[in-house]
């Protein structure tokens, strides 16, 4: 069966355009809402908020992932951090800049599974690691005074593993 | 980032919006519903994301240089609520009311007083049958405008489409009723009938298949039931009735009109 794939045109914030199957461009919520609204048009479909480069990483995320089954949210949740397959993984091995800027077009574009997969990256950078570490890992400045470092230290002694 | 150059930034792309909105505007008026959503959808892509959204402010690297209090806020939400009205006006056009419903929740979420918005929803709640929550949102709309033409129109399909569910289920219910009286009756003749039988059985045991005949009575009953069938067709009557409620659709233009916001 030969089925002709429509194909979707998508313009970066620097107006730099994009050409996708239509089915890749509907892993975005947001744009499958539109295209089943208005149909396929010859414009571009304008993403004043997603940068070239990320959208690159987007659309080869959603190419990679076209054909999945629908996978309700709340499954994915139950799934857990840890449940990454290999080329997830590989996928969301970039600089956190790109990391960052990947969960907000997931979730300015409406892709779930995306959204799910970079926020579980996250978790796992924080996961098992010290203040300290998380500190340093994200780049976060201690503005705590010493006196007030004691008194969190102090409330939440109980839920410290030992 | 430097903190003024992303509040232009931000300022532009809720220039851009507004400008994508408008045309939208423009195409609707014009009777080009297709052609309006899209670009009330190219108007979102710039708005989405625009906002201060909490849960994501710590991933943005301005978020200590941006100030809580985003000045554009208040504008960025209610334009955003407009154009997810509009929208929903489109759907209302297209007939179909779900998505209609929708668009207009996503529209009070953003701005509880979008009172176009309510009146959307009312409307495609009306149409869609769900007079419960239509008379809701009406009673909350003429609490705000009582002498509004448009909302006593709605308050008048309302009532039309409430009727015309009563009347549709007391077709229902009675079809029902009959029914099972029907059912109890010819239990009841059975019953007699078994009764009898016995006080023949015991009289004479050959003469019971004489008796015979009588069952199949009962069955002759049978057609009655067939007869609550043909009661039917005075249901698809009501359905006669709709040209009415779709004169009232005819209307709608005036009252959908997208006055510049």
């Amino acid at each position: 069966m030969v089925t002709e794939v429509k194909r979707v045109k998508l313009t970066s914030s620097e107006g730099t355009e994009f050409q996708v199957d239509r089915n890749v461009a509907e892993r975005s919520v947001l744009l499958k809402n539109m295209l089943d609204d208005v149909g396929e048009s010859d414009c571009a479909i304008p993403l004043p908020n997603v940068t070239g480069p990320i959208l690159t990483k987007v659309i080869e995320y959603c190419t990679h992932h076209k054909d999945d089954p629908p996978v309700s949210h709340e499954d994915e949740f139950k799934k857990g951090s840890e449940d990454i397959d290999d080329w997830d993984a590989e996928f969301c091995k970039v600089d956190q800049g790109t990391l960052f800027e990947l969960i907000l077009s997931a979730n300015y574009l409406d892709i779930k599974p995306l959204l799910d997969l970079t926020c579980k990256t996250v978790a796992n950078m924080i996961k098992g690691k010290s203040p300290d570490e998380i500190r340093r890992t994200f780049n976060i400045e201690n503005d705590f005074s010493p006196a007030e470092e004691e008194q969190v230290k102090f409330e939440n002694d109980w839920c410290e593993e030992r | 980032m430097a903190d003024s150059s992303n509040i232009k930034e931000k300022e532009e792309k809720l220039a851009n919006a507004k400008i994508e909105k408008d045309k939208g505007n423009e195409y609707f008026k014009a009777g080009d519903i297709s052609n309006a959503l899209r670009q009330y959808y190219i108007s979102l892509l710039n708005l989405n994301g625009l906002e201060n959204d909490k849960s994501f402010a710590i991933f943005r690297k301005e978020q200590e240089e941006e100030p809580k209090k985003d000045p554009l806020h208040e504008d960025i939400t209610k334009t955003t609520s407009v154009i997810l009205s509009n929208m929903a006006a489109c759907h209302i056009k297209k007939e179909k009311w779900n998505k209609a419903i929708e668009r207009a929740d996503e529209a009070l979420k953003k701005d509880p007083e979008n009172t176009k918005a309510l009146f959307r929803r009312a409307q495609a709640l009306i149409k869609d049958g769900n007079t419960t929550k239509a008379r809701e949102d009406l009673t909350k709309l003429t609490a705000k405008n009582p002498d509004d033409g448009a909302i006593k129109r709605e308050w008048q399909s309302l009532k039309a489409k409430e009727k015309e569910q009563e009347r549709k289920q007391r077709k229902e219910l009675a079809g029902m009723f009959d029914r099972m009286k029907r059912e109890d009756e010819k239990e009841e003749r059975s019953k007699k009938q078994q009764s009898i039988k016995k006080v023949e059985q015991e009289q004479k045991i050959s003469e019971i298949k004489d008796d015979e005949p009588k069952i199949s009575e009962i069955r002759d009953d049978e057609p009655k039931i067939s007869e609550i069938r043909d009661d039917e067709p005075k249901i698809s009557e009501i359905k006669d009735d709709e040209p009415k409620i779709s004169e009232i659709r005819d209307d709608e233009p005036k009252i959908s009109e997208i006055k510049d916001e």
